[in-house]
């Protein structure tokens, strides 16, 4: 068996400490939305804007999931902003909070349909030929309401904040999206969905250590369930989703 | 003891030698003997029972009306249980600080020929290498620990020490048998032991004379502290010896700091600023008969603004402050009534003398900038990475520095001017608690005395019935200048001093003398005038109005008795001061604006009005 020395654990410590940045990517959560469920001072308003550019590329069919299949050569390019705004306020003496998202821009898709499965092609999509599409315009506008059930006093003031030191919340946040964005009936890929969809969350935060920058850590769950209505024209057909939860 | 053990062996040796026919005689004497010993023996431990076990607790930086027997609206119950049983006292002095008052305390006499004739950190250029100023313990004086150990008592001590960090200036080497000390002046309460002087950067610990090499990590200074008394106490008590244990609290000096359980039992309750709480604090003084109706109370201090001047938002940061201070004392009430358990439980505490009191008067310095200096310096540098953090939510913690500051210090001091550091009242009165067998006048206030630290050690001396020497351990030790408590404790007095006693101070080269109810003192300026000043404690405990002019003999007559001191004690006042430059380096004075904050819409009222409305 060998032995390690002090300084042998020491260096291996270092090379420990030096490789976890390097081989580590910055974590992020996914589909958590805006986490519009942390809470600021009542009146307070929050505006942000984002732009994203994507442009993404497959080059084979490799996926974690065999249920989903990408699309080799596929070549997706997408030009987004997102338009954001929450105002903190207090409902029914309860810290709540009203957010509304527009976002927008244009998104272009190429993939080539004579590689592909004709079992995997979209609808209205005929094998051997190349498949172009684009949509620029707004996406469906939503608004969510956000309300705290549990372990959040209301913030009206500074001073209310200050001494807000939270252990566990539990919220009920409501969204709806409205069908006013772009939508082409004869195409794949549209920016809007063309049918009133909703999501019924139940975020839950517990705070431990202390509430302060620099020391914050949170747990957070968000269940939640998305409801959609009927899309009664796409490509001429009616589209229906049952109920989708998530975790 | 051992006096009897070898008187056996000396018998025992001319047994050896007595012949066949002897033995029935020396058999005979032996037993006489050993029932004479034997019955010596029991006399001599009657007598140990009946000597009183001493327990004198010390609390660091606490505040002359924190404790709800004092008027503080802290929950005190263990300690003011304690008042109802013994005696409080309202003109007890300590020094404006912690090591200087200590000398005093185990030894009996004057800072200035005990070694700490100024804090051994902060000696002025033409002191160092002076006698009495060796910022040590010095060698000229006994302690109390050692004179009792040597006659018959276990000495114990747990807390800070602070005077001395050679091997032969610690605890161990001073007459007590067993210590859990930390050394130097204060630090982090919990197993971080961070010091606030980056030259010692971690606060040393010993145990029985020995270096601590590791704090448990659940380690709470008041905590452990309280623990390792038991454990002495426990560990010690089978020989039917009495003791006398010091403990020596290091809270709720600086950093403010106390477990996590107790960070929030004051929430929210300083939110209404210094002003409030210090109005109801004189109120209740006034209730319990601690301060008398109708004297001045002093004003606050020209650079702190009125509380209700600040944004709420301000008020409740500063006020969490206080929060953590008032956590802190109560948590050292917790326990010390767990002592007091342990004492109760198994039979001890009806036989126990306790002395409470504060080393000196509340922390209204900053003492990271006083100790660790401007940015840049190592000192800063030290501090800010190990004091580093000072969120709102974090103060009070592991790792945070929060010092509740002069607004605050008042509040403590109320009703005296100044805190920490000055020989103000506010710097150098104490809140006293003295209980225990022979203390006549259960839950009464001694109003009439003036009483002084350097009297706890003829004191306990005197009810342990034991006579301060003129040489110790071979080298010839100075006499006590403080005076036994005993005939004012047994009620056969009302007053340990008589009108012509005096007590002299001097620290930092502020200085004051007070005999009777009169007082001179000599700041430095902004805090004084650079001059003598004199005051009438009777009326004007808050230092308010200076009656140099009106009675200029009394004042002459006072300052000939500063001059006896200083010839008396070997005064070496500093060229060097750490107030000389406060000055320049002090705020401005705040505005004093009645219609601030402005009150829309409704008849503005007075500042003064406005606090008496909220403070019922």
């Amino acid at each position: 068996m060998k032995n390690f020395n002090c300084p042998t654990r020491f260096l291996a410590l270092v090379a420990f400490v030096i490789a976890v940045p390097l081989i580590s990517g910055p974590v992020i959560a996914q589909d958590d939305g805006a986490r519009t469920y942390w809470k600021g001072r009542a009146g307070t308003n929050v505006m942000s804007v984002q732009y994203l550019n994507m442009n993404l590329q497959a080059s084979d069919t490799l996926q974690f999931d065999p249920s989903h299949y990408i699309y080799p050569s596929a070549d997706a390019e997408a030009d987004i902003f997102i338009l954001s705004w929450a105002r903190h306020m207090t409902l029914f003496d309860r810290p709540s909070i009203l957010s509304a998202n527009l976002m927008g821009g244009s998104v272009d898709v190429k993939f080539d349909t004579t590689i592909t499965p004709p079992e995997f092609l979209p609808p209205g999509v005929v094998p051997g030929t190349s498949f172009s599409q684009s949509a620029s315009g707004y996406a469906d506008p939503s608004v969510q309401l956000d309300i705290n059930l549990f372990g959040t006093p209301p913030i009206n003031a500074i001073f209310d904040y200050l001494n807000y030191e939270p252990t566990w919340t539990l919220d009920a946040a409501f969204m709806l999206g409205v069908p006013l964005g772009q939508y082409d009936n004869d195409k794949v890929v549209n920016l809007g969905l063309n049918r009133f969809y909703g999501r019924i969350a139940f975020p839950f935060k517990y705070h431990f250590r202390v509430f302060t920058p620099g020391y914050m850590s949170s747990i957070e769950l968000v269940p939640s369930v998305w409801l959609f209505a009927e899309n009664d024209d796409f490509l001429g057909q009616k589209l229906q989703n049952d109920p989708m939860w998530q975790i | 003891m051992q006096r009897h053990k070898m008187h056996s062996c000396s018998v025992v040796t001319r047994h050896t030698f007595a012949n066949k026919a002897g033995n029935v005689v020396m058999s005979l004497c032996l037993l006489i003997i050993s029932g004479a010993l034997l019955l010596s023996t029991n006399i001599s431990n009657a007598q140990q029972r009946e000597r009183p076990n001493f327990l004198v607790i010390v609390a660091d930086d606490m505040g002359y009306s924190d404790l709800g027997s004092y008027g503080g609206e802290i929950k005190t119950p263990v300690l003011d249980d304690l008042a109802q049983q013994g005696m409080r006292f309202t003109d007890f002095y300590v020094s404006p600080t912690c090591s200087v008052t200590r000398s005093m305390l185990l030894s009996g006499t004057d800072n200035h020929v005990a070694g700490l004739g100024n804090m051994g950190e902060l000696l002025a250029p033409n002191q160092v290498g002076q006698p009495g100023y060796e910022g040590v313990l010095n060698k000229r004086v006994a302690t109390v620990a050692s004179l009792l150990r040597d006659s018959g008592y276990h000495t114990y001590m747990t807390g800070k020490w602070h005077l001395g960090l050679q091997p032969d200036q610690i605890p161990h080497a001073r007459g007590f048998e067993r210590d859990f000390s930390l050394l130097v002046g204060g630090g982090d309460h919990f197993d971080d032991g961070w010091n606030v002087e980056w030259q010692i950067p971690k606060g040393p610990y010993t145990e029985d004379g020995r270096p601590v090499e590791k704090l448990p990590k659940d380690f709470y200074s008041t905590k452990n502290y309280t623990d390792k008394t038991i454990q002495f106490i426990e560990e010690g008590r089978g020989d039917g010896k009495p003791f006398f244990a010091y403990m020596a609290f290091t809270a709720p000096h600086g950093p403010l700091q106390v477990p996590d359980d107790w960070l929030r039992r004051y929430k929210n309750q300083y939110d209404e600023g210094w002003d409030v709480i210090r109005t109801r604090r004189l109120s209740r003084m006034q209730e319990l008969g601690i301060l008398e109706e109708g004297v001045s109370t002093a004003e606050r201090v020209f650079f702190l603004p009125r509380a209700s001047m600040l944004a709420p938002g301000a008020r409740i940061a500063l006020g969490r402050k206080m929060e953590i201070y008032a956590s802190m004392v109560e948590y050292m009430d917790d326990q010390i009534g767990r002592v007091f358990d342990y004492l109760k439980e198994i039979g001890e505490y009806d036989n126990t003398v306790v002395i409470f009191f504060s080393d000196n008067g509340a922390e209204g310095n900053d003492l990271v900038g006083m100790i660790a200096g401007q940015a840049g310096s190592m000192g800063y540098l030290h501090a800010a990475a190990n004091f580093a953090e000072s969120g709102h939510n974090y103060i009070g913690r592991k790792g945070s520095f929060a010092e509740y500051g002069p607004a605050w210090a008042q509040v403590s001091m109320a009703p005296f001017r100044l805190w920490k550091g000055f020989v103000t009242e506010g710097g150098t009165r104490s809140p006293l608690i003295v209980s225990g067998p022979g203390v006549q006048g259960a839950g009464g206030i001694n109003t009439n005395d003036f009483l002084h630290v350097m009297d706890i050690t003829p004191t306990l001396l005197d009810l342990a019935g034991v006579e301060h020497p003129a040489t110790f351990q071979g080298r010839d030790i100075l006499p006590m200048q403080g005076k036994s408590w005993s005939p004012v404790l047994s009620g056969e007095v009302q007053s340990t001093r008589g009108p012509d006693d005096w007590l002299g101070f001097e620290l930092f080269g502020n200085r004051a003398i007070r005999q009777g109810d009169w007082k001179i003192s000599w700041h430095f300026q902004p805090f004084g005038t650079w001059d003598w000043q004199l005051f009438n404690l009777d009326a004007d405990p808050g230092e308010q109005y200076d009656l140099s002019e009106k009675f200029p003999e009394k004042r002459t007559e006072l300052i000939a008795l500063w001059d006896e001191y200083v010839e008396m004690n070997g005064v070496i006042l500093g060229n060097r001061s750490p107030y000389e430059g406060a000055q320049k380096a002090l705020p401005a004075a705040v505005k004093e604006d009645d219609s601030y904050p402005p009150v829309r819409g409704l008849e503005q009222v007075p500042h003064k009005k406005l606090i008496e409305l909220l403070s019922q």
